[in-house]
Formats: C-alpha cells, structure tokens, sequence
C-alpha cells in the first residue's frame, strides 16, 4: 500500500513532467528477463563495421563488413564461442547489404557496381566476383549508398539508391552521365538513378521504379509482398519517414526528379518547381518516425516472421536506428486502402549500441541480429549484437489502431483495469511535419489533447481511447504514464505514435 | 507483486555496482579471522551475467558473500572446484523437472559452496573459509539458460600475496563500445605476391590523361547551390580527384595496380606501398572519413601511368565508332585476380602480375565471338617501346595477332 502511495506521487511527477516538457522520454532499459542484448566479437583484424547481416540455409551467420570482406560462423548459445571462417577478406566499397543465392553465392550492392560473389570450387572461400550490373551512376560522392537487394520474386531485385551529399564532393570524372541540373541542391542527384528505387534485372539493366528518396539506406518486403523503405530526416524530409512503395509514384526528395523522363527537362530543375506542386505530386510517408524522439536514422526494415518466436509482436516492422541506440518497432495498418500506423521503441539503451543499420531474425526466432555501423558519419559504433527473447513477455503496447475519432491500444498482457480507466494515464499529443528544401522541421501544429474518454476491454488487453479530434496529416504521439499489467508488472516502453493519413 | 516494479525500476536506474566499491577494500590477512571479508555479488542490467566476474581471495581467507539479485528473475550462486563447471552445469541441467525444487544445485562434491536461488530484490548471504590450494575456483548460476553467460572465477593466490579489489562491471554497455577498438585494424592494407590484396574503393587518380578516361563522363564544376537559402548564391563548387570505379590490388612490395572497371584497362602502377586508407576509413582503428578530402593516398612511386585509348579501339578504324568496354567480374587464380570484359564481339581476359621488381606482365586471352581473321591490339607510341609481346607481329604501334594467337598471349611492360 505505501509503495503504491509512493508510486502514485512518482507517477504525477512523471505526468507533470509530460505536460511541461513532452520531449522527455519515459522508457526505461529493457531488463534481460525479457529481451537480452549479448555482444557478439568478431575475430581480431576484422573491423566489424556492418553492412549486411543474414543467415544461409545452413542456419550460418553471414557478416557482410565494410572492410573486411564476408565472415561466416554457425550461432553458438555463448555468444564468445562463434567459430569465424572468412569466405573473403576482399575489401568491398560500402557493401551495404546482402542477399544469400545459396550456401556458396551471395548478391551484394557495392558503391559502383551489384556484385555476385560465388565459391565455384566449393573451397570454402570466394573466387569470382561477377558484375550483375553496373548501370547506375557514381559521382565519387561518399553519400551514395546502395541498400538491398531484394528480389521481386521473378528474377530481379530492388535497389535503393541513396542521393550525394553537399557535405562532400563529385569527381573530375564520374561514371554515367553527369548533370549539372542534379548536381544543385543540399542533398543531390549529379548521376543516374541517385534517389530512386530502382530494379535490377538479372541482364543487369536497370528499370526505374520509383523516385524522390534522400538516404534510404533501408528496403525490405514483407511478407505479403509489400515494398518498404525507410529514409532519413533532412532536405524535404521533416522527420525520418517509411514509406510503402510503389511503382511510378514520387516520394518527395525532388532531386531525383532529373532522371524522370516524364519530368525533365520538360518541368524544368525540380528545384524551382515549387513546394506546393511538389507537395501535391509526392506520396506521403506511411510512418513518421517523430525526429529526436523515436529515431534519428532509420535503417533496414526487417519484418517479424518468426510466428511468436520473437514474442509478442508476430508480423510487425522492426526498424534499426543509426543514430541511437535503439531498435524501432513499427506497427503498419492499411486505412482506407493505404498504409499509415504506428512505432515504439522494441528496445531502448539496455545495453545495445548505436549505428544500428542492418537486421536479421535467427532461423529459430527467438533472436533478432544487429550489424552496426556508423559508416563513418561520427563516433564509431561498430560491431555485432543480438537481442535474445528469453520466453517471458514484457508489458508492451502491442498495437495502436485508428478507430473513428480516437485510437485502440491493444497490449501484450491484460492490464490494471483501475490505472488503465484514468484518462489522466494517458498524455496525448499531435503535431505535423513541414514539407521544404528545409533540413528537417520542428513540430507544427502541436496540440496537447486533454479531453478523452478511456474504456477498458472486457479482456484487459484493449483500451479505446476517444479523443476530442483526430485529423489527417498528422502525427499522434501518447505517453503511457504509470500503467501496468494485472500482474503488477510495469510498461517498459510507454510511447507510441501514430501517423494519421485517413481517417476511419 | 505491487512493490516489486517500482524497486525494480529504482534498482536498474540507480544502483547497480555502487555497492561494490564501498564494500570491497583490500584484504589484509592478519585481521582475517577477527571478520569475514565482505563481496558482493549483483546481477548487470541488459545482461545475464554477474557484476563480479572475477575477484581474488588468500587460501584459507575467511570471506562473507552476499548474492543480491537486482535483477528480474530468480538466481543461484555455485563455488566449484577447479575444473569441475561443465560437470556441474551438466548435473544440474540433468536434474530435469525437479530441478526447481532442488534451486537447480546438483549433488555432487564439486560444489563447495552454494547460495540456494534468490528471488528477485531479495539477497542471500553465506560465509566460508577459502579453500587451502591456490588455483581458479568457478563460480556460475545454474538457472536454466544461465550457465554460459552467468559465471565467473575466484582466483585463490598464496596468503602472503595481495588481493585485489574484485572486478566489477556496472553494465554490458562498456563491453559494446569498443568492438572496433578492439579489432586492431589499421588503415593501411597490404597483400603480397602469394596472397594480393584487393579492394574496392575510390581509388586515386594521379593526372591521367583525359583520352584515358574516355567512358567517363565530366563531373563538371557546379553552381554553388545553399542548403540553407535554398538557392544558387555566387561562387562554384569544385570537384575532386579520384576515380569512382576501379579496383585496387597489392602484390607486396613491388607491384600496386590501379584497373578501372569503367575503361576496363590497367590505368597505372606502382611499387615501394600501396594505398593510405586513413582519410576514408578513419585513423588507427578508425571509422570516421575526411570532409572532402577522403580519397586514399597513394604509397610509394608510381611507374607506370597508361596513355592513349584503348588497345582493341584498334580494330575500330574509320567511321566505325568503337564500344563501350563492359565489365563483367573477376576470377581468382591462387589470389590473382583475372579481370573480365566484354569489348565489342571480344570478350577479355586480362591478368596483371608482377614481373620481378621492374616490370608488369599481362597475360591475356581474347575470344573473338565473330572470328574475324586478326585482332588488332594498339599500344600509345610512348608505351610501345616499353613494351614485349609472347607472340604475334608487330605492325607499328599495333600487335596483330590471329584468333589462335589471340586466345592466349603475353605482354611484359619495364617501367625501369
């Protein structure tokens, strides 16, 4: 009883705090009863700058670096006692992402070229590496990432492929054809195919898929076939977005527009086209992931198919962040025919490292790999980790659902029905993000909403939040503040936000 | 179970490890027997593991230790005898179902001393006499699922010798910061003629010759556009040198080449060193690139800078516009690379060793898709009279060469 009273005036302290200053995060370390981070070492010598990380029909890890080749070693439970082999210590340019052919052949985008790397001799080691294609521009810009492949289920592969930056130069010479219309702008788009999606097709040439992307050093597919990417804030990008993508659509980044036939040069430089036909042609993000907040560079998206496996979120995105430590889990949900939804920390801190940038769930499920690097944007945060579900399920929202005029937050457990039927438990705001050649953009509109109406499920695991007004276009972030389940158990993660595109 | 989040959270926010310090000072042996030594064992938050993974004691040491579990759930504590841990997680692992009930402690001698489990926010304190024989005593938590990262050592040393304060760590955090640090990679790569080292990387471009780079593209100087004003303002932004495609590989110390996969040719060579990765790759163990100076540096003399187009534009005489080079890979042979391209109706194999410490060998093999009778191979006068062919005759600054002749020949370049 007295813990309770002291819990309760903690709580109101916290939910002061919440109202004054809405940018103080509440999440506390994920204790390793329920999801444990272990540090993986990699073989001294190897620089364990991570580019791609996925596991071959053998259940092998392959660690795909950014100097140091491609590692291979069967999962132990001691996360010391990997065996490493090296299947090539060839030094790759910014590989930043792996696709297993077989146990013997691997597709890997480099700088300036998507590379097979095969063992034909079955030694063990690598020893050709064929040049699947090498269409798409270089400019000598160290901005210029390529992420994937993903294969599109007939023969070809997605490629994401990251614009230039002001912040370094182009070459004297440069492969492809250079423009000078593309070369302007913060973030840039000098040679073909900079800020697009693109598909490689197995002769590789190169169709244009869909344009107006910035750094997005994510892509992945779910499982029903959906093409995800995640970008990073910046020009034209108020806060780092994930977008559902399709072909032929424009998402938002206008550099990238040079190298649209249909646009240019008819259109003229897509800079000077004008915020607002801009706005009006470009597909909006599924999921803003509020800047500062939630994530501050979203990398690989990496879906949860490991059918409980992993815990309680079966079917759900998990994101890594660059720029944090920590993973984002990302809930999506088709409103009206369209993606929008919401994320939450999977895991904050707890003893994982920044430069989160590449995923992959274990063969058996119940870990989620972490490849890090900060590919040279900052302080290191380089290496190898995985996040271990130990069986027992933390209290988590579990997933956060448009309803006409307010939202559904259904969680892992049953919860307090007493702490979860006070409204006061849960702080409610919504802002929007600006749309400019601006680098990111504070949070407009914001509004706190005071007024709401709370029902408890009859299960327990379903609160119905009505609130005094939901509007499109905006972003609607709650603070769970001193809730637990019926167990006594408390929130690890207690903020979520929902980006609203339509409503119900 | 009310009480037990908020002493939870209080415990990971601020506890963990504080107590170590205060409790542990040195051990002096002459009071030993007045009071036990006093060590205390608590759990990492964001790991399974001890917070002591090693702490030193005198044979015969009088010692009370304490197991406090701040963590979230239930865990024992088990003193084994040296060399005796697998046996002993093997029983407990073998006690199955009744295991809980028996705090997962097998019965067997290997176990010295044991702290039964301990629930969570609860500690369990138990006092011994250190064995009399100096060695490494195992300690672990027998918890299913926790023995292999939950384990740590009592080191018994002779009674005159000093004991140090036990080790301990506030969080696994410290142990993820310094995976790169501790890789003891350098910026500086080398390979040698048994082993080349290869890489992709913008390589450096020395003042080649602009007939050279023919397949490139103009990376023109730019309009000085501001991110901020969103606008051209005056001035222009320069561009840098480099080349944005090729391919890097280190013999040792008398052969580097530079072959561009763009001009699917040798563009230059040198000895004495190969590249300084630091401005791209980050000093010592590194990470972090150079603004806009990142290209790596090249080590040692070059000897050799290729001049003039390429050697099969020969066969393009005329009106005839020659092709684009296509590159199509590389082979390993022993670690040598064999790059691959396909020019036209030729498709190219092309090797390029080390000849002694003065000269570049090529080893090629063309195959002509068409079989036209000869295949032309042109050479830039200034290079031809450096240069020595295995087979063929020589028509002025081009080697012709029959189909047969074509599909296997050699070049040996002195630089000296």
């Amino acid at each position: 009883m007295k813990i309770q009273k002291v819990l309760n005036i903690f709580s109101q302290a916290l939910a002061g705090f919440a109202l004054v200053l809405p940018y103080v995060g509440q999440s506390v370390e994920m204790p390793p009863e329920y999801y444990e981070v272990q540090e993986i070492p990699l073989p001294v010598g190897v620089a364990p700058e991570i580019g791609g990380l996925k596991f071959n029909s053998k259940g092998e890890l392959i660690v795909l670096t950014r100097r140091s080749g491609i590692l291979i070693a069967k999962p132990h439970q001691d996360p010391n006692q990997f065996q490493w082999r090296t299947f090539t210590d060839h030094s790759l340019h910014n590989p930043m992402g792996i696709l297993v052919e077989s146990d013997h052949q691997f597709l890997i985008p480099q700088m300036a070229e998507l590379t097979r790397i095969v063992d034909t001799d079955r030694d063990g080691t690598a020893d050709l590496f064929e040049a699947v294609s090498t269409e798409w521009g270089v400019s000598g810009n160290y901005h210029e990432t390529n992420a994937g492949p993903i294969p599109d289920g007939e023969g070809n592969w997605f490629v994401a492929i990251g614009t230039a930056s002001h912040n370094g130069p182009t070459f004297d010479y440069v492969r492809g054809e250079f423009s000078r219309t593309g070369r302007r702008g913060r973030n840039y788009s000098a040679v073909k195919d900079k800020g697009w999606v693109v598909k490689v097709t197995s002769d590789g040439s190169i169709i244009p898929w869909a344009s107006g992307f910035r750094a997005n050093n994510g892509i992945g597919m779910s499982p029903s076939g959906d093409l995800w990417v995640t970008d990073n804030q910046g020009d034209w990008r108020g806060t780092s977005p994930i977008y559902h993508v399709e072909k032929g659509r424009f998402y938002g980044h206008p550099s990238s527009l040079v190298w649209d036939a249909s646009f240019f040069p008819k259109n003229g430089d897509p800079l000077e086209f004008g915020v607002d036909r801009l706005n009006q042609l470009r597909t909006p993000a599924a999921i803003q992931l509020p800047h500062g907040l939630v994530c501050n560079s979203p990398s690989e998206p990496v879906f949860d198919a490991t059918n409980g496996k992993f815990g309680p979120f079966k079917g759900q995105m998990m994101v890594g962040d660059i720029a944090g430590q920590r993973i984002i889990r990302v809930m999506p949900e088709k409103v009206r025919g369209v993606y929008q939804g919401a994320c939450a920390f999977l895991i904050e801190n707890s003893g994982l490292r920044g430069g989160n940038n590449r995923l992959t769930f274990s063969p058996e499920g119940n870990a989620l790999y972490v490849g890090q690097t900060y590919r040279g944007w900052g302080a290191p945060a380089e290496g190898l980790q995985r996040i271990v579900w130990t069986g027992v399920t933390p209290l988590e929202v579990r997933q956060m659902s448009l309803t006409p005029g307010g939202f559904d937050l259904t969680f892992t457990k049953p919860i307090d029905a007493n702490a979860a039927n006070d409204p006061d438990r849960y702080q409610i705001q919504s802002y929007r993000y600006s749309y400019g050649h601006k680098y990111g953009s504070p949070q407009l509109d914001r509004k706190v909403h005071f007024s709401k109406r709370v029902n408890v499920s009859e299960d327990k695991f379903t609160v119905s939040l009505k609130l005094d007004q939901v509007e499109a276009g905006k972003v609607y972030q709650i603070d769970l503040v001193n809730l637990f389940s019926s167990d006594g158990l408390p929130i690890i993660n207690p903020m979520v936000c929902y980006t609203v595109n339509q409503l119900r | 179970m009310k009480n037990f989040c908020a002493h939870r959270l209080l415990h990971w926010w601020f506890r963990t490890g504080v107590a170590m310090f205060v409790m542990c000072g040195h051990f002096s042996p002459s009071n030993a027997q007045v009071s036990p030594r006093q060590i205390e064992i608590g759990v990492i938050p964001g790991g399974l593991r001890y917070n002591v993974t090693e702490f030193e004691a005198a044979v015969g040491e009088f010692i009370e230790l304490t197991l406090d579990n701040n963590g979230l759930i239930p865990h024992n504590w088990l003193l084994v005898q040296p060399g005796k841990l697998q046996d002993v997680i093997n029983a407990a692992v073998a006690l199955g179902g009744i295991g809980l009930s028996k705090d997962f402690i097998p019965q067997t001698p290997d176990i010295l001393q044991r702290i039964a489990l301990v629930q969570p926010g609860k500690s369990i304190s138990i006092q011994f006499k250190v064995p009399e024989k100096t060695g490494d005593y195992p300690y672990v938590c027998t918890f299913p699922g926790h023995s292999n990262l939950m384990r740590g050592v009592m080191k018994v040393v002779g009674k005159s010798e000093k004991v140090s304060a036990p080790l301990t760590e506030t969080s696994s955090r410290r142990l993820a910061l310094d995976a790169l640090a501790r890789s003891k990679v350098q910026p500086f790569p080398e390979g040698t003629r048994e082993k080349p080292y290869i890489i992709r990387t913008f390589m450096p471009e020395p003042g080649l010759n602009p007939e050279v780079l023919a397949n490139h593209d103009r990376g023109y100087v730019a309009a000085n556009y501001n991110p901020g004003q969103g606008k051209d303002v005056p001035g222009i932004v320069l561009t840098d040198q480099g080349l944005p495609a090729a391919i890097g590989v280190h013999f040792g110390e008398p052969l580097s080449i530079c072959w561009d996969t763009v001009e699917c040719r040798l563009m230059y060579a040198w000895n004495g060193g190969f590249l300084d990765m630091s401005h791209y790759w980050g000093k010592g163990a590194g990470g972090s690139r150079k603004g806009f100076d990142y290209v790596s540096r090249l080590i040692g003399k070059i000897q050799f800078k290729t001049q003039g187009t390429h050697p099969l534009n020969a066969n393009y005489r005329g009106d005839t516009i020659p092709p684009v080079p296509r590159y199509r890979g590389y082979k390993l042979f022993n670690g040598t690379p064999e790059f691959i391209y396909t020019f036209g109706h030729y498709t190219v194999y092309e090797r390029v060793t080390p000849s002694g410490n003065k000269a570049v060998q090529f080893d090629y093999s063309i195959r002509d898709m068409q079989n036209d009778s000869l295949i032309r191979f042109g050479l830039d006068p200034a290079i031809r009279p450096s240069v020595e062919s295995s087979i063929g005759h020589w028509e002025g600054n081009e080697l012709l060469l029959t189909a047969e002749e074509a599909r296997k020949f050699q070049l040996v370049l002195r630089y000296d």
